[in-house]
């Protein structure tokens, strides 16, 4: 368990400026109830007959994790590794709406088809070609550290070289006021989505400089000694979901987004190390990243 | 040396019963479950699939769960299987150990069945959150003691699969010493619905790589496994059931719902798998199929066996002929099922085949007793091209 | 005929999300499949519930389709013979 594993890149897409961390010294406060993401121009990133059959989720996925790949110059992932919590959810939406209202007769093929929580996973490999491993987890908050934790093993193991891992959400407007009921009514930090990818390695290639060490992943299920466990690592910054819900607003993706701002907090020598601490009902999840 | 994974303990429910014991018996009398719906209510009530044949109020009864709680099946199914496997293990209770689950399902039969009550009011508020993979997991869990890491694999049909996989990963890597993992689904008209769609339910009992084959029957059940690192479950004097030795996964990255035809992801997976093991080809006994009975499955994954095994193809039989297609506990029910032929010597029938199809292999179809098997794989292949396999082996002492 | 040639191309575009496409953008005799627009079997099943829910045609299974489905002029063919709605 020896081995070092780096961030190479981290890309995201959010309430934040997309697709860059440039607006880390002057974030949006995200407010109100719902906050929706910031769409970046996708019309450089597919053509028309690539694009007919995604939607916001997968247009953002796919970008994000183009994205990291390009910026780490380590070629098609050894794996792919994507967190997902509540999936595709306008398409699963869509398909239960019509089978609940208009019955079981004459529903969508594309939208079942498209609804399964490891379809951004796999669509991002037949997006890039990679026959390698690939895996989608789904655990409510801690879907990211989920993946992240598989990723980390299977690095630490020499199971695979380098791994993109990511979470992703969509909450389209028309779905807000429903997942906000079951949220648990009003609260300081808006509803959200977003995208978040991260291209891990094991080693760092020739020219390219890592952005921090991943140094740890842990998920902890009902934990009677979070504080202990957290203390613990001796992290300078200890960062929960205060952190990740104020600046991306509250999501089954905001600890992948916080992870991506920590990366570039840890890069940019604003903190030698950052533990981020994301509790989300019975479960947690802990990343923590130090300088490379 | 990497930390070798053994299985001390597992549990299933399905179609063809309620554990290992009735499991068994269903296989060697041939006895299929498929058949008529008794408890999801549809308007497609003439697909023939592989319902449990307890109700969610009866499994209530049977886990000591009160009658008035809204519990996902998915997540009852999973507790039976769950507590089966960890009592056959005879894990303390307060070993710290890790739940991986697999669904895809999770809660949907509870957003389906209050959908209008969902959407209008408040009064089902605290039901949507249950609607999720990750709360069906988290009741599992809830059920138990030792579960101090809870996690959820959701990849379609190969949920289970990849839940074992990661679970062994969790033990090889050395954090821990044990872990629970499998996968459960139940039925819902969500997916009944959802697969109808797409044209690939049969409405007669499937024949998996059969030349008539014309599609799949829906199943619903759970299969968990108690895989522990092998010094782990000597030192306390458990009986191990078998070895994991090897497990693939490979991305067929062709399309969202077919199969390549060459079968790429299958052929990397199941490779995987001999190659983490450190086994050829020759040495497999048995191949329990992914074989669905959809016409695309069936033919791919007999391009991917021959390009594996060559002209030497192994024994092969899809048990999905008993149970249906269960999706995303599918790896789990199987490798259980795998484990009980390795334990009893036999080779699952695939019923329902009578016709050679050139584009497939010819299964095992009337199954075998008597025999001994060594090494076996277990494929489980899903949507998205998710494809993994799974190497179990037969405990033959300490290496 | 060329009216419903057109009214089938501007249905094919919604139901398969070819949003950024415009009806004289399909040629109404090439191929769909493959070579032509490119469509997958996934999309074969979006167009036999167009024709179910626009014209009541019901057809049996994908294979079906497979001569029907040739190219818009096909299909508008079969849409004028069989149609009850």
């Amino acid at each position: 368990m020896s081995k070092d594993v780096y961030i190479l890149a981290v890309s995201q897409i959010s309430v934040q400026e997309p697709l860059t961390l440039d607006w880390l010294d002057d974030p949006l406060r995200p407010s109100g109830r719902y906050a929706p993401c910031r769409e970046p121009d996708f019309r450089p990133f597919f053509t028309p007959m690539q694009a007919r059959r995604m939607g916001p989720l997968f247009k953002r996925a796919a970008a994000v994790s183009r994205k990291v790949v390009e910026e780490a110059g380590t070629g098609c992932p050894e794996g792919i590794f994507t967190g997902a919590g509540l999936g595709c959810i306008a398409n699963t939406w869509d398909f239960l709406e019509s089978m609940c209202t208009a019955g079981e007769e004459a529903l969508s093929p594309t939208l079942f088809m498209q609804s399964t929580h490891n379809t951004v996973g796999s669509m991002i490999a037949m997006d890039a070609g990679c026959h390698g491993y690939n895996c989608t987890y789904s655990q409510d908050g801690i879907s990211f550290e989920s993946a992240m934790l598989d990723a980390f093993l299977q690095i630490c193991g020499d199971m695979i070289g380098n791994a993109l891992a990511g979470v992703h959400e969509e909450l389209p407007e028309r779905l807000a006021a429903f997942v906000g009921k079951g949220a648990g009514g009003p609260c300081e930090y808006p509803l959200s989505e977003g995208s978040a990818a991260l291209m891990l390695s094991g080693s760092v290639p020739e020219g390219k400089k890592a952005m921090c060490r991943l140094s740890d992943v842990r998920i902890l299920h009902r934990p009677s000694n979070l504080d202990e466990v957290v203390s613990a690592y001796g992290a300078s910054s200890v960062l929960g979901n205060d952190f990740f819900y104020s600046l991306f607003g509250r999501s089954f993706c905001s600890s992948g987004l916080g992870a991506c701002a920590a990366a570039g907090m840890v890069a940019s020598g604003r903190v030698p190390s950052v533990l981020l601490v994301n509790v989300s009902g019975p479960d947690a999840g802990l990343v923590f990243l130090e300088k490379a | 040396m990497a930390r070798r994974v053994v299985i001390t303990g597992a549990g299933i429910i399905s179609a063809i019963g309620v554990g290992k014991e009735a499991t068994v018996r269903s296989i060697l009398e041939r006895r299929s479950g498929i058949g008529r719906l008794r408890h999801l209510v549809t308007a497609h009530s003439d697909l023939p699939c592989g319902e449990a044949a307890l109700s969610d109020a009866g499994l209530k009864a049977l886990l000591g769960i009160p009658p008035e709680e809204v519990v996902a099946r998915t997540a009852l199914l999973g507790i039976v299987a769950v507590k089966e496997a960890i009592a056959q293990a005879g894990l303390p209770e307060d070993e710290a150990t890790a739940l991986v689950g697999g669904t895809t399902v999770g809660g949907m039969d509870i957003t389906e069945n209050h959908f209008g009550g969902m959407t209008s009011g408040d009064a089902f508020n605290a039901l949507i959150p249950l609607h999720t993979c990750g709360s069906s997991t988290d009741r599992i869990a809830g059920c138990f003691k030792g579960f101090t890491s809870v996690t959820t694999t959701s990849t379609a049909c190969s949920s289970a699969a990849n839940s074992i996989a990661l679970g062994a990963n969790l033990v090889r890597s050395g954090r821990f010493d044990s872990v629970v993992a499998g996968g459960s689904e139940c039925l819902t008209r969500y997916h009944l619905n959802g697969f109808n769609s797409l044209m690939i339910l049969d409405h007669e009992p499937c024949r998996p790589f059969d030349a008539g084959r014309a599609g799949l029957n829906l199943g619903e059940g759970a299969g968990f496994l108690v895989l522990e690192e092998e010094g782990h479950a000597l030192n306390r004097g458990a009986r191990i059931m078998g070895v994991l030795d090897g497990w693939g996964n490979a991305c067929d990255a062709y399309h969202q719902t077919a199969s390549s035809p060459d079968g790429e992801g299958a052929f990397l997976a199941m490779g995987k798998a001999l190659a983490m093991a450190g086994l050829g080809p020759g040495d497999v006994d048995y191949v329990n199929a992914h074989g669905t009975g959809t016409v695309n499955n069936d033919s791919s994954e007999s391009a991917a066996l021959r390009r594996l095994f060559g002209e030497a193809i192994p024994p092969v039989s899809s048990t999905k002929s008993f149970t249906g297609h269960t999706t995303s506990a599918s790896g789990g029910i199987e490798a259980v099922i795998c484990l009980l032929a390795m334990e009893n010597g036999f080779i699952p029938a695939n019923l329902g085949w009578e016709k050679p199809d050139g584009d497939c292999i010819v299964p095992e179809h009337e199954g075998k007793e008597g025999v001994s098997l060594s090494h076996v794989l277990c494929n489980s292949f899903a949507f998205g091209g998710n494809d993994s396999s799974l190497l179990l082996s037969k405990y033959e002492g300490h290496e | 005929m060329e009216e419903l040639i057109l009214e089938l191309k501007t249905k094919i575009l919604e139901a398969l999300k070819l949003q950024d496409m415009a009806p004289e953008d399909i040629d109404a005799d090439a191929p769909l499949f493959k070579d032509g627009l490119g469509l997958d079997s996934i999309d074969a099943l979006e167009l036999m519930l167009l024709l179910e829910k626009n014209y009541g045609i019901k057809l049996k299974s994908p294979a079906e389709g497979k001569e029907i489905f040739k190219s818009v002029r096909t299909m508008a063919e079969y849409v004028s013979a069989n149609r009850i709605k």
